[in-house]
Parts: structure tokens; C-alpha cells; sequence
């Protein structure tokens, strides 16, 4: 199992947009304060948003907003005043989103959601254990925020991008290998995933981003006798666990994609 | 100060705000974040005897002011439920409502039999599912179906049974009268409208089981106008006969859903007509929904002068 952290929900309210820039095509940067403020008046209330741990996520919904639910967006990094997410403009939702400005405000609830756990937390893994770290298009939010909690050089970290990459300033220079992939070959190998991983290489990898990407890093790793932790995506509607409409199909019945997740231990995931 | 409580079948709720069925779990998922104690009732995650995995592909999808779901009935079977699950629900204050559903006439009854010997106050009878395969909605369609599966449930147990009626009957109001007929002490609606998607990329249906169930804003208009449909078209309905203002004839409760996102939603359905209301989809848009709406009546009574929730109570249908 993937440690399970609070997995609940913690906070659910307002908090000011501190800054929203366009870092690659279709994708921004948008940094919230975490001192709560009344949405309509903007005024801070007496609210502090919970520190997330790396692999947590929140709800996010632009103030005001067209769309009727806020949209899982994992954790990107954090600090005692901000919390970042990487947003990919898709949806409605998400446009919403990338159009926020400072001054604005969001609707967040959370942290919500499991954890990576670190390699000396799980049992089975030695101490001098080969890591990768693997991300994909916008997936590498997540991973990205917790490699930069693991110590300098004790990981290999892998990016895959359609094109152009961003999100890795915080990573490039603590991996031991840092390998980018393009598909328009535009930056690092041309190709993807496949074209530069060995999973053989490793004892433990985590990784996020498509679902396909996701079923290869779980299948190369089940190949190789690799441990592996993916963080999944679903649709959600209640990031409480109440709905159920973000299930995973796992070798031990249904999880929850919001709370029982959104770490997966890739041994029992069914993707 | 505006007394919120109000009697559903004989069961008090502290005020007239209830957790709809499958939008908050079993009461605890979010209790860091809602206040659950102020709520005036839960309704359970649908149950079935036994467990049921849910629908397989994408569950959810935001529409214009809507949320299509297909969960399929999820849940851990009654046996779980009645051991794991219903202790704490029971101990987190507001009235707790058992949502039954089942596939064939003997899984419902045998659901009864179990929930009847547990402390759970009331039963919510779901007659309404659009998302399962066998049983579900196809209950709620018919009078005759609907009938039969009632007074089976009836007697079944002794627990105050409300019937949860599906939007997607063609004759609700007649499905209505069957269901009082045949044994229901009040009614709950409407259920999600059955409504479908296409993934026009693949060319599919967006949904495994192909249609899927609508709720939220969307549907509100409609779902009021059926609360009214019902409050005027079955004499048992008619809030005059409530025995609390002296009614002496046999009384049976609407509670209201369908798309209630504020205070003046849930005011609106009970002046069509409703004793109580249920919040669903719009807890997942902001948890904090039906609080506000609790402290919304209380305002907009104490502005208005009712000191009772039956005082605003149907007297928008004339």
C-alpha cells in the first residue's frame, strides 16, 4: 500500500490568487495564498489552508466560475505562505483557471488525497535502492513536487512532453540522470517514454502522467521485478470519497481514486 | 427565532436540510470539512443486500449546470452496512435514512427484513436508479411495479418507509398514488433523469451502461414542478391534513430534490409543496452548501415572520 497520509479533505474556502503565468503552450503556473479569505469580500478570515505532502491534491474552481465543480489539480510545490499547481488548459474548468489573475480568488478544498511515501518508509527497499522519478506532460507536477523532497542525487529522473518541457526547474539539478523526452524531439531524445527507460535499471520508480504512459511504467516494472508507485487520474465530482465516481479498479475490489489514492501501489492497480 | 424542525413520518429532524442519497457516503467522509452534527438528516450510499462493484468506465461527466452520473449502486451490501457502517452514522446526530435498493422483489424485502432489526430510523425506499442493469428504476415506472414492490417493503418492516421517485415515469403523479397506496408514509423527489453522452472522439457512448443519470441545477425547474405536480395530484399529500396542524385524514410527506444549490432553492420546493428537502449535487460544487442553506432559511424565515417551516409550506400552489 501507498502510505496513506490525511487522506481527507481539510479545507474547504477561499484563498486569494498570488500570481498565474503561462510557462509553456496551454500551461500555467498559478500560485494561492494559504490565509483563507472571504470570497465575496475579499477580506482574510482566520483560516490557514493545511500544509499538503507531496502526491495530496485540491479541488480548484476559479471565483466566480461557470462550471459547477472545482477540478483535481495536484500539488506542484508549496511553502508557508503559497501553494502551486501546473494547470493544463483543457476544459472549461481549466480555462477558468488559467485566466485567474492576481487579485482574484479561488475556491479550494483540501489537501485531499494518499502520498508518495519515501523509499525508506517502504518495507523491502534498501537503503541504497536505485530510484527514477517519471513524469509525463503535466503529470510531472506531482512527481516533481516530491523529488525535490528526496535527497540530491539519490534518484534518476525522467520527463516525457509532447513538446516543449517546463515544471523542472526545482528538479534539474538535484537528480543523478535527468532525461527529457519530446515527441517532436524539439528538447532531449525524440520519442517517448519507452525510447529511454529501463526499468531493469531500478528497484522502486514513481511515476505520473497518461494513463498509458502509466500502464507501461507498471508493466516494464512488474517485468523487471520493480517496485512502482503511480499517481492516478480520474474525474471526480466530491475529492471526499463519498461519490465514488473516481474508482479504481484494484486487485483487492474498488478504491477510491480521491482518498484511497491518488498514489497505487502498480502491483494492484488494474489499468 | 424561526423554529427549523419539522416531523417526517413521525421522525423529527432538527431542521428541514437532508444529505441526499449517494452524495455524502455514510456521513463521515466529509467531516473535516462540513459541520455534519447541523444537518437535519443523511441518507445513506444506495444499499442492496448484496455488495454491488458499480459500473464499470467513466462515472461522471459535467454538463451545462449538471453532473451526469453512472456509479451503478456501489456499496457494500446491507449485512456490511449494518455492521461497519451504520453505528457511526447513527452516532453523528442527524437522522439517519437507510436508501434501499435491490434487483428483484425478494432482495428488496430481504434488504427490509435486515434494516428493519437495526436502530435506523427510516428507510428510503429506491425505486429510481437509472444506472443498474436489473431492478433499480424499473420499479419506479410503473404504477402496478411500483405498487408491488412497495407493499412488499411494507411489509417487510415496520420502519417509517418514504418512496423515492424516479423524474423518468411517465405518469409520476400516478406512480405517486400507488406508492401511498400501497403503504408509503411519505415520498422523496425526484431521482437523476436518465440522459446520455457521446464521446465524439471514439464515436461511443461516453458511459459503459450507455445511459446515465442527470442532477443538479439543470434539473431543478423541472424536479419543483413535480414536487407541485404531486402535492396537488395526491389528496394524501396535501399539507392540510398534517396531523401537527390538526389534519385527522392520513398524511403522507413530500421531501424535495433535484438541483437545490441555496436557500432559496430549498425554499422554493417546500412552498411547492415539501416538508423537508434533500441537498445532493450541490455539495460536491461547494461542501459547505447545505449548511448555508440551513442558515438561509432560518434568516429568510426570521425576515418573513414564519416561526415554523409548515407556516411557508404549499402556499405557492394557490
Amino acid at each position: 500500500m501507498a502510505e496513506c497520509a490525511d487522506a481527507y479533505p481539510r479545507f474547504a474556502g477561499a484563498v486569494p490568487v498570488l500570481s498565474n503565468r503561462e510557462i509553456a503552450a496551454e500551461v500555467f503556473e498559478l500560485a494561492v495564498g494559504r490565509a483563507s479569505i472571504d470570497g465575496v469580500s475579499g477580506d482574510r478570515v482566520d483560516a490557514l489552508v493545511p500544509s499538503p505532502v507531496p502526491g495530496q491534491f485540491f479541488m480548484l474552481r476559479a471565483r466566480p466560475s461557470g462550471v459547477l465543480l472545482g477540478r483535481p489539480i495536484s500539488v506542484y510545490a508549496h511553502d508557508d505562505r503559497s501553494i502551486s499547481f501546473l494547470i493544463l488548459r483543457k476544459g472549461r474548468g481549466t480555462a477558468e483557471l488559467a485566466d485567474l489573475r492576481p487579485g482574484d480568488s479561488v475556491d479550494v478544498v483540501g489537501p485531499i488525497g494518499n502520498r508518495f511515501a519515501l523509499p525508506s518508509e517502504l518495507d523491502g527497499i534498501p537503503a541504497d535502492a536505485r530510484v527514477a522519478v517519471v513524469g509525463g506532460g503535466i503529470g510531472v507536477a506531482p512527481v516533481a513536487g516530491f523529488a525535490t523532497t528526496l535527497p540530491a542525487g539519490s534518484f534518476d529522473f525522467y520527463a516525457s512532453f509532447r513538446s516543449r518541457p517546463y515544471g523542472l526547474d526545482a528538479v534539474e539539478g538535484r537528480a543523478r540522470r535527468f532525461v527529457i523526452t519530446t515527441e517532436d524531439g524539439s528538447t532531449g531524445t525524440k520519442g517517448m517514454l519507452p525510447a529511454v527507460f529501463d526499468a531493469s535499471q531500478y528497484d522502486l520508480v514513481y511515476a505520473c502522467g497518461p494513463t498509458p504512459m502509466l500502464k507501461y511504467v507498471k508493466d516494464a516494472c512488474a517485468s523487471a521485478g520493480c517496485r512502482a508507485y503511480l499517481s492516478l487520474e480520474r474525474h471526480m465530482a466530491c475529492g471526499a470519497g463519498a461519490c465514488l465516481g473516481c474508482t479504481i479498479r484494484t486487485t483487492d475490489g474498488n478504491r477510491r481514486c480521491c482518498v484511497d489514492g491518488p498514489v497505487f501501489d502498480a502491483r494492484e492497480v488494474i489499468l | 427565532m424561526s423554529d427549523l424542525s419539522v416531523s417526517v413520518a413521525g421522525v423529527a429532524f432538527r431542521n428541514p436540510v437532508i444529505a441526499a442519497s449517494g452524495t455524502f457516503g455514510y456521513g463521515t467522509e466529509y467531516s473535516r470539512v462540513v459541520d455534519v452534527p447541523r444537518l437535519g438528516g443523511i441518507c445513506s450510499k444506495g444499499l442492496t443486500l448484496e455488495p454491488k462493484p458499480g459500473n464499470a468506465g467513466q462515472r461522471l461527466l459535467e454538463t451545462a449546470s449538471g453532473l451526469i452520473n453512472s456509479i451503478g449502486l456501489e456499496n457494500p451490501g446491507i449485512p456490511h452496512f449494518i455492521e461497519n457502517e451504520l453505528p457511526t452514522m447513527l452516532a453523528l446526530g442527524p437522522v439517519v435514512i437507510a436508501n434501499l435498493s435491490g434487483s428483484t422483489l425478494e432482495t428488496y424485502v430481504e434488504g427490509a427484513r435486515l434494516l428493519d432489526a437495526t436502530a435506523v430510523p427510516m428507510i428510503e425506499l429506491n425505486i429510481s436508479c437509472p444506472n443498474v442493469k436489473a431492478g433499480g428504476m424499473a420499479w419506479g415506472l410503473d404504477c402496478d411495479a411500483a405498487a408491488t414492490v412497495t407493499a412488499a417493503v411494507r411489509r417487510a418492516t415496520r420502519k417509517p418507509l418514504m418512496v423515492k421517485l424516479s423524474p423518468n415515469a411517465p405518469h409520476l403523479v400516478e406512480v405517486a398514488r400507488a406508492v401511498v397506496g400501497a403503504g408509503a408514509d411519505a415520498l422523496s423527489l425526484v431521482n437523476t433523469f436518465q440522459a446520455f453522452a457521446v464521446d465524439i472522439e471514439r464515436g461511443k457512448p461516453v458511459f459503459d451502461n450507455v445511459t446515465a443519470g442527470l442532477a443538479g441545477p439543470a434539473i431543478k425547474p423541472i424536479a419543483l414542478r413535480m414536487v407541485r405536480d404531486v402535492a396537488l395530484g395526491v389528496p394524501e399529500c396535501d399539507p392540510d391534513r398534517d396531523p401537527e396542524l390538526g389534519g385527522t385524514k392520513p398524511f403522507v410527506p413530500i421531501v424535495g430534490l433535484g438541483g437545490i444549490a441555496s436557500w432559496r432553492d430549498a425554499v422554493e420546493f417546500v412552498m411547492a409543496g415539501a416538508t423537508a428537502v434533500q441537498v445532493g449535487t450541490s455539495t460536491f460544487a461547494n461542501p459547505k452548501a447545505m449548511e448555508k442553506i440551513v442558515d438561509g432559511i432560518a434568516a429568510f424565515m426570521d425576515r418573513k415572520g414564519y416561526r415554523r417551516v409548515s407556516d411557508m409550506r404549499a402556499i405557492a400552489l394557490g
